[in-house]
């Protein structure tokens, strides 16, 4: 393999390909920056220059583009509430809080950080674990996403903290959004009320900017207008994070990567997906779980260490098997279509070159990655300077004018306002909006494969949860969660009490 | 469990749960060939919300019999006045929608902008001049130009 | 320090717009201006008849978003008529309302012949599942350009080895037969409905999002086989992992997959097409000069190129012919649906 290695390196290592790649994360950072436009719709915008190019150069740019969006959605969800892109609506939860208590720095490096770290782990699983990765896509049928999908869910349980039941109204009111839509199975319309607009479902990029960069725009603009007007103490803490705190979240890092990887990989989920479910797995076993959501670093290093580890996860199917694992993928197959470069099984013994071209410009793309990400958290830290009420309204005109250009429809800014207000009277009512979101996020992806895996099983239940180990064992962990976060919710009220 | 009685929340989670019931029983001949239809799921989202929303209001009964505190008088006026600047951007956004695509982002998004400054009370004139105008040139140029993406142009089209 | 910052950046942005703007004369997705590409130079047009078409740039609508399978073939088909029609071929993605958004623009758009829509079997597919008002029939036909072919397929080791096989056991053992396809009005799942009232017999049809979806789910052995377009499987064919049993649509490139009419079902006529349409009142001769000028997009080297790498099926068809096809799609989809 060693020699194939130094086949890719020669294939990347002319200045020409490694200024592609340093302009493919550039470009998609930016992108990734702006919320509406992510890593899909990025390379997508550079699809017709590739033409021109050579596979290798078309690819690797690709490549640096994925790698670029993906983090770049941080950088806005820290700063200002609002994910750049889905997979970072994880980040804001605890990212934003963070800038708020003046710990700017610290998330936003952390998330760059974390970010790098999680592409450099996907792209070794990448390269040394391609084949072994596609058996694990390939032994995920529909009964196993829905015990994933539904061992995800039963984090809406906790999320609730004490109030368990608002938790899972919560979710469930999440899942219910999913369900909006084409029915999966069926083909039928569900709750669109004859809106051609919604026969996709709500887009998920106009309902994560709702809920939270709306909604938080409209609770600061209460606050200006209350009088609270939150003032940063002092400057906001911009230092690059001492290596003690690096070194603690090491193994976090690991962790969001390793469920990155594993979850990129699946065809049927991807950054988004990925960075969910490592949040909540991460704060179901950590011993501070309650402090998730209140400006826990942890809960920045693990999604974006997630959602980039899946970029590397994303290419195992796309490169060992031909069939993209998710939209940017399929971006990248197009593409590598057009240069008459069929990927699968067999482009690993006719033209080598390529995939292990494309596995060394994965790692060029995440240390390019690394100082471009750097200047541009220099740069947008900036932003912190403008005064409340101008980046209210700016976020807002921001917000609108992305949900537009992510569809094309109008119809969009409508929903994105819409979550808007359903987020502002969430947080009144005291319901926890991350379960919501949840729900949405796994929504589609246990029921679709709940109704496939009943149909597999021909209408038994107990045939979808015992259909393979992996679906038995997922379940089981499942339903040990509920209890537990049960349990849990009965003994923090009790201490309430006492 | 320790809950916080918000009748309000019950009932509008049995609400929620009930009107969902109702529209998938549109769909109950679709359940024939599997035993999970498209009303399926919708249906058991919708029991638990009717379950939860009735958990609330059981609790909320309770605690209200108690005697127990289970939140201050509620002070309408105080949240009438929260609510109103939200309830201004709402509606500036509404006609924002609405007028988009005939009047065109380049002279939407400035009175966009320039209103929502307004409710949130900034009374710089100038300032909110400035600031409405470029911000939206930098949205523009990043959106139309930078990323191809055809924003409304509407009466301004023929300059373009 | 920031403002050098963004004048690096910038600058980067710049030089790698020139570099690669030099290489190719095809536009960036959306804008309908003419726009030129530095480097690049425009061919005149050799008159074929006295009708003075086209002259300003065409735009070209699609339903799906930039990079999807039938947005790259637009693309590269334009990429291979601009020598011939002497103009931009200008691809616009208006994707949103499963479809609607984009043939409603299109349908009411100038019928000059310089708005057109690229469409797939998803034009017939979309109005009657979503029950959309413009149907194909808002449009003229100008022509069909190609077949998709849709195979039926199984993992390597399955014991079926011909469409026989998979019909017998489907015969003995209702309802247990588990192949994966599309959803309800879906090609994929038209070629299962009617396998299924043709030959008489009853099996699960386990819809998925799309090809590439079910081919994971046949390759890990989840579902007893599937069926799709071929050029979604064809990697995992040739690396041995997947077997075609039959196909739709006789395959050139592949003469030795049995057919569904040499299998003895030739009733069985589903043809996923890629062409493209213009909307109604738009001049004959328009039309007909722009499907002439299509056709020698064949014999761009290319496109054969990449004909033959996508597994696509070269099917000419024009005006009275490409409508037959398209109202015999529209009645057997609709049918599937009730």
């Amino acid at each position: 393999m060693l020699d194939l290695i130094m086949q890719g390196i020669t294939e990347i290592m002319h200045i020409n390909t490694l200024l592609f790649i340093l302009f493919g994360v550039a470009w998609g950072t930016i992108g990734g920056m702006i919320p509406g436009i992510n890593a899909t719709i990025a390379m997508a915008l550079l699809l017709p220059f590739t033409w021109g190019m050579g596979p290798t150069n078309a690819i690797v740019m690709l490549c640096g583009v994925y790698a670029g969006g993906e983090y770049g959605g941080s950088i806005p969800a820290i700063l200002i509430g609002t994910p750049g892109t889905n997979a970072a609506a994880c980040t804001v939860i605890d990212g934003h809080e963070l800038h708020k208590q003046g710990k700017t720095g610290l998330a936003l490096y952390t998330s760059l950080n974390s970010s790098v770290f999680g592409g450099f782990f996907g792209a070794i699983a990448l390269l040394f674990f391609a084949m072994p990765l596609a058996e694990v896509a390939l032994a995920f049928g529909p009964a196993e996403y829905f015990a994933l999908a539904t061992l995800g869910l039963t984090m809406i349980c906790s999320l609730g903290e004490k109030y368990v039941f608002k938790g899972i109204l919560a979710g469930f009111i999440g899942i219910f959004l999913s369900t909006v839509g084409f029915d999966p199975i069926k083909g039928v319309p569900r709750f669109t009320f004859g809106v051609m607009s919604l026969n996709s479902g709500f887009d998920m990029v106009a309902l994560m900017m709702g809920f939270y960069a709306i909604s938080e725009m409209f609770k600061q603009a209460q606050e200006l207008l209350g009088g609270e007007v939150f003032e940063l103490k002092g400057d906001p803490d911009t230092h690059f994070p001492k290596w003690k705190e690096i070194k603690g979240l090491f193994k976090w890092n690991v962790f969001g990567s390793i469920f990155g990887t594993i979850i990129g990989v699946m065809p049927g989920a991807g950054a988004t997906t990925a960075a969910f479910i490592s949040y909540s797995e991460a704060k179901r076993i950590s011993k501070d779980s309650s402090s998730f959501g209140q400006g826990n670093i942890i809960g920045v290093a693990v999604p974006e260490s997630a959602n980039n580890a899946a970029t590397g996860g994303a290419m195992v199917p796309l490169l060992a098997l031909g069939i993209p694992g998710s939209n940017s993928t399929a971006i990248m197959l197009g593409a590598l279509m057009i240069h008459n470069v069929s990927p699968g099984p067999m482009l690993f013994i006719n033209t080598p070159e390529i995939p292990y071209g494309i596995f060394v410009s994965l790692f060029f793309a995440n240390v390019f990655l690394f100082f471009v990400g750097y200047m541009f958290i220099k740069f947008a830290i900036k932003i912190t300077s403008i005064s409340k009420p101008v980046l209210i309204a700016t976020v807002i005109a921001l917000v609108y004018t992305g949900a537009f250009a992510y569809s094309g429809e109008l119809f969009s800014i409508g929903v994105t306002l819409a979550f808007g207000v359903v987020g502002v009277l969430l947080r009144k009512m005291e319901i926890p909006h991350t379960a919501v979101v949840l729900g949405f996020v796994l929504g589609f992806l246990m029921e679709a494969n709940l109704r496939r895996g009943l149909i597999i099983s021909e209408g038994s239940f107990w045939g979808v949860a015992t259909a393979s180990p992996i679906s038995a064992v997922l379940l089981a962990f499942a339903v040990f969660s509920v209890g537990f976060a049960f349990v849990r919710g009965l003994r923090m009220s009790k201490a309430e009490l006492s | 469990m320790f809950k916080r009685y918000d009748w309000s929340v019950g009932l509008a989670s049995i609400l929620l749960g009930a009107f969902i019931i109702y529209r998938s029983s549109f769909w109950a001949n679709y359940q024939s060939s599997e035993s999970a239809g498209p009303g399926y799921v919708p249906v058991i989202l919708a029991w638990g919300m009717i379950i939860i929303g009735v958990i609330h209001l059981v609790g909320w009964w309770i605690d209200y019999k108690r005697g127990k505190k289970t939140e201050d008088k509620i002070d309408y006026a105080k949240e009438w006045r929260e609510f109103k600047p939200l309830l201004m951007i709402v509606a500036v956004s509404i006609i924002y929608i609405l007028a988009l695509k005939t009047v065109g982002y380049l002279l939407m998004t400035p009175l966009l902008i320039g209103s929502i400054l307004w409710i949130i009370k900034e009374r710089k004139i100038k300032g909110i001049i400035i600031t409405s105008i470029s911000v939206t040139i930098i949205l523009f140029l990043i959106f139309f130009y930078g990323l191809s993406i055809k924003l409304p142009l509407g009466i301004m089209k023929p300059f373009f | 320090m920031s403002k050098k910052i963004l004048m690096v950046v910038l600058s980067l942005v710049m030089v790698m717009t020139l570099v690669v703007g030099c290489g190719s004369n095809t536009p960036a997705p959306t804008t309908a201006a003419p726009t030129t590409q530095a480097g690049g130079g425009e061919t005149t047009p050799e008159a074929t008849t006295s009708l003075a078409y086209p002259e300003d740039n065409i735009e070209v609508v699609y339903h799906s978003k930039a990079g999807s399978g039938g947005d790259i073939f637009l693309r590269t088909m334009g990429k291979a008529l601009e020598p011939a029609l002497g103009v931009s071929w200008v691809v616009n993605n208006m994707p949103g309302a499963s479809g609607a958004t984009a043939f409603e623009y299109a349908a009411s758009a100038e019928p000059d012949g310089y708005t057109l829509l690229g469409v797939s079997s998803t034009i017939i597919t979309a109005p009657l599942i979503s029950g959309m008002t413009t149907t194909y029939k808002d449009f003229e036909p100008v022509c069909m350009m190609f077949t998709d072919p849709m195979v039926v397929f199984v993992q390597e080791e399955s014991p079926f080895q011909t469409l026989a096989d998979l019909i017998e056991f489907g015969k003995a053992n209702p309802g247990t037969l588990k192949i994966a396809g599309g959803t309800p009005g879906e090609l994929g799942f038209v070629v299962g409905a009617e396998l299924m009232r043709v030959a008489g017999f009853e099996m699960a049809l386990v819809p998925f999002e799309g090809g590439g979806d079910a081919a994971v789910s046949v390759l890990g052995g989840h579902v007893d086989g599937g069926i799709g377009e071929y050029a979604e499987i064809a990697s995992s064919v040739e690396a041995g992992k997947l077997r075609i049993i039959a196909s739709l649509n006789a395959m050139p490139e592949a003469p030795e997959i049995p057919t569904f009419a040499s299998e003895g079902y030739p009733e069985i006529q589903i043809e996923k097409f890629r062409g493209v349409l213009a909307p109604k009142g738009t001049p004959q001769e328009v039309i007909d000069k722009l499907a002439e000028m299509m056709k020698t997009a064949f014999d761009d080297p290319d496109f054969q190129q990449y004909i033959k790498a996508n597994n696509m099926i070269p099917n000419y068809k024009v005006g009275a012919e490409f409508t037959a096809i398209m109202d015999a799609q529209h009645e057997q989809v609709k049918s599937t649906l009730e």
